[in-house]
């Protein structure tokens, strides 16, 4: 259960780090993660959401899909809009009602809050699909931990946490941004990256549901 | 282990080779089974399908070993599995289909191991429909997804030991149907999927049908339900159930009486000679359009095999109501009810020449439509068709999937709320000048009665839903049922209310009423000058 809570922390964050604004340098190491990631992917073969990643790894093994230049455009095309083309929001606000996103920035920090951590100055808005990525990916890192230790108290509550802040908040918004990504560029690199988030996500909410079901019991048996 | 290439690969202009559908079979078969000629249906399948490359491994049955050193040869896109046992590595073949870029629900599992004998005593026969119709299938298969897939615990996984849950257990993945918004009815009061599951994974919210996971039994009900096959179902979708049927009916591979028999995928029990199996995640999902095509196309007889009263999906009441229907249907075209059984006893011998045993082959033109409003329409004229009495059947039944909607002139204001209201467009206004028509299309009709609890004057008797099944009917096609004239202004023109309506108005304000003074204008300029 280690090596599958590192797996997922791993592709958390490495779809976070692909969905930042791609300046920087952020980039230039994603060859070398990939070819990195795949050689691990035979793992995940037994999950549903292989196909999408695998197919990710295999694409950004070769090298970038562009010249820094060209992904830059891509994402503002996509996310920062132009005079012609409004912008498809990647953060969870945009996709519910307005009145409620008051209650939606408060209910995400107080997830993050709960496990001790803060939002530092200048990075990206609680609701931003990076920031809820890199807070699942932490929670992995924290579950993996848990399982090398044998705290099954502890593996119980971080899947639990993952399990609910998914639902409440990824797996109801991800799917609402696939779409919009999907209809503007098919085959696009955001649109693949955001596709294989999405499948992670839908697979995530499943298999926790039932890990924390069968942990409950045999905690509760034992 | 050792593999057999039945045929040399069809090779491309490139040199490369196509290999698109792979169809693994177990060598086994021959010893297990009267099946004796593997090699026979092998070469059969591979001459008939360009795009199907034929492998025979040699047993035990193919492992999920043996069927990653099959794939690791061949480019495929979808594979079909020819087991001698009901029972396969469901998880580590899922995980290796995944890893060669494959999906797992595209995957399709046949036990040639059942061939033992069929009607007309040929084994390889009944192996060679049973696998074009899987290769049907899985050709027919779209490619899911992510919402489209649930995590399982594998059987027999729930409870483990201590020591055990510091692993992972197998993780089996089914099916989760989602609702394609731009086809679904919604918005026009449907629920006939939300009605017809069984696990209330289905409800609506606004106009929209929302699919709760968790809940969802994967047992496809609401396909057959929904009328405008905006379910999407990858592993069996409603086009995926027809490409299935309609090769285990129309191909030619030598089988001359088909008797279909439509059961539960877990249904790992045997099955009787002489059957044709077609499994499905439930039986709750085969339409009465299915059964009564099976039927018309030549079909000896229809068998349905619910898991029982264990299972929550398998509707025991609604599949019985079903094939009821079908049942009495046949008496009254003067066929024999018994060719359409509950459960799987042996098939009854033929009553008539089946149309599919022609010398060439050749099915009757019945549009493979199997789902959908208009499906059960075309089913029951095909059936008809060869029936003498089929002019003057009227058949009333509650599992009747068809219906006659009669509107009472003398009631109706001409308010069209059952036309908004019908996810058909069985029931449709036209306004044509100044003249408002109700048409009626009793091919469309799927008896929901969606269109009665919206008409404001149904205590009044304005309309009435038989579940009716009347050939005359549906030859007749759409009908006018109401015509009407709209009213408009005496000064600006602009329409004010049906006169239906202003007569209803009349009724009810009674006697001595000032209705005149306003029914000839209207509400905007009342009657001041323009």
């Amino acid at each position: 259960m280690t090596s599958v809570a590192t797996l997922r922390q791993e592709a958390y964050r490495f779809l976070a780090l692909l969905l930042h604004y791609p300046g920087g340098g952020r980039l230039d190491p994603i060859s070398d993660i990939a070819r990195y990631l795949r050689k691990r992917s035979a793992a995940s073969s037994k999950f549903a959401f292989h196909t999408p990643w695998d197919g990710l790894l295999r694409r950004l093994e070769s090298g970038c899909p562009g010249t820094e230049r060209d992904i830059q455009a891509s994402y503002s095309r996509l996310f920062i809009g132009n005079a012609v083309q409004k912008a498809i929001p990647l953060s969870e606000c945009g996709y519910t009602d307005p009145m409620t996103s008051g209650l939606v920035l408060a209910e995400v920090e107080g997830g993050y809050g709960a496990v001790g951590l803060r939002l530092g100055p200048g990075g990206a808005a609680p609701d931003h699909i990076t920031t809820e990525l890199e807070f699942i990916s932490f929670l992995c890192g924290k579950e993996a931990e848990a399982w090398r230790s044998g705290d099954m108290g502890q593996v119980l509550d971080l899947l639990r946490r993952q399990k609910a802040f998914l639902e409440a908040h990824l797996f109801r918004w991800l799917p609402l941004l696939e779409s919009a990504v999907t209809r503007r560029e098919k085959d696009g690199f955001y649109a693949e990256v955001i596709r294989t988030s999405w499948a992670l996500v839908a697979h995530d909410v499943d298999m926790l549901g039932f890990l924390v079901s069968r942990l409950r019991e045999a905690v509760k048996v034992h | 282990m050792s593999l057999q290439t039945s045929v040399e690969p069809v090779a491309m202009s490139g040199g490369a080779s196509v290999s698109r559908i792979l169809v693994l079979l177990c060598g086994d078969a021959e010893d297990k089974t009267s099946l004796s000629d593997l090699q026979d249906v092998s070469a059969w399948l591979s001459a008939r399908h360009e795009d199907v490359r034929v492998l025979i491994q040699d047993g035990p049955c193919p492992t999920s070993q043996g069927v990653k050193t099959a794939l690791e040869g061949f480019d495929a896109q979808r594979l079909v599995l020819g087991f001698c046992s009901s029972t396969w590595p469901e998880t580590e073949v899922q995980a290796i289909v995944r890893r060669a870029g494959m999906d797992p629900l595209g995957i399709q599992v046949v036990n040639i191991g059942s061939c033992r004998a069929v009607a007309d005593g040929s084994a390889s026969a009944k192996a060679r429909l049973l696998l074009t119709a899987a290769v049907a299938h899985a050709r027919a298969f779209q490619r899911s997804r992510p919402e489209n897939l649930k995590a399982t615990l594998a059987r027999g996984q729930q409870r483990i030991s201590r020591r055990a849950l510091f692993t992972l257990p197998p993780i089996t993945y089914v099916p989760v149907p989602t609702i394609s918004a731009k086809s679904c009815a919604a918005a026009t009061q449907c629920t006939e999927c939300v009605r017809i599951c069984p696990s209330d994974a289905l409800r609506k919210v606004g106009a929209i049908i929302r699919v709760e996971r968790s809940k969802c039994l994967s047992c496809g009900a609401c396909v057959e339900a929904c009328p405008q096959r905006a379910v999407e179902f990858p592993g069996c979708s409603a086009e995926e159930f027809e490409a299935h049927l309609d090769a285990l009916l129309r191909t030619d591979a030598g089988v001359t009486e088909r008797s279909i028999l439509f059961m539960c995928g877990n249904d790992r029990a045997s099955v009787e000679d002489g059957w044709l199996p077609m499994r499905v995640p439930c039986v709750a999902m085969v339409p009465t359009a299915a059964i009564l095509h099976s039927l018309a196309a030549g079909a000896t007889a229809v068998g349905v095999r619910p898991c029982g009263p264990a299972c929550a999906a398998s509707a025991n009441e609604t599949v019985r109501g079903r094939v009821d229907y079908c049942r009495k249907l046949l008496q009254a075209l003067g066929d024999t009810p018994g060719r359409v059984v509950l459960d799987d006893a042996p098939p009854p011998a033929p009553t008539r020449a089946s149309p599919t045993s022609q010398p060439d082959g050749s099915a009757p033109a019945v549009p493979p439509r199997l789902f959908g409003a208009g499906a059960a329409a075309h089913a029951v004229e095909a059936l008809a068709a060869s029936c003498p009495q089929a002019n003057d059947v009227v058949m009333e039944h509650q599992y009747s999937p068809l219906g006659i909607v009669s509107i009472n002139p003398d009631a109706c204001t001409s308010c069209e709320a059952c036309t908004h209201a019908c996810p058909t467009g069985a029931l449709c206004s036209r306004r044509e000048d100044e003249n408002i028509s109700i048409a009626f299309n009793p091919r469309l009709c799927i008896a929901c009665g969606n269109c009665l609890p919206v008409c404001p004057e149904k205590k009044a008797g304005a309309i009435h839903l038989a579940r009716i099944t009347s050939a005359n009917e549906l030859g007749s096609g759409a009908r006018v049922v109401l015509s009407d004239q709209e009213m408009h202004c005496s000064r600006c023109g602009a329409p004010v209310a049906s006169r239906r309506m202003l007569t209803r108005i009349a009724d009810m304000l009674g006697e001595g009423n000032n209705l005149r003074r306003i029914d000839d204008i209207c509400s905007y300029c009342r009657g001041m000058p323009v």
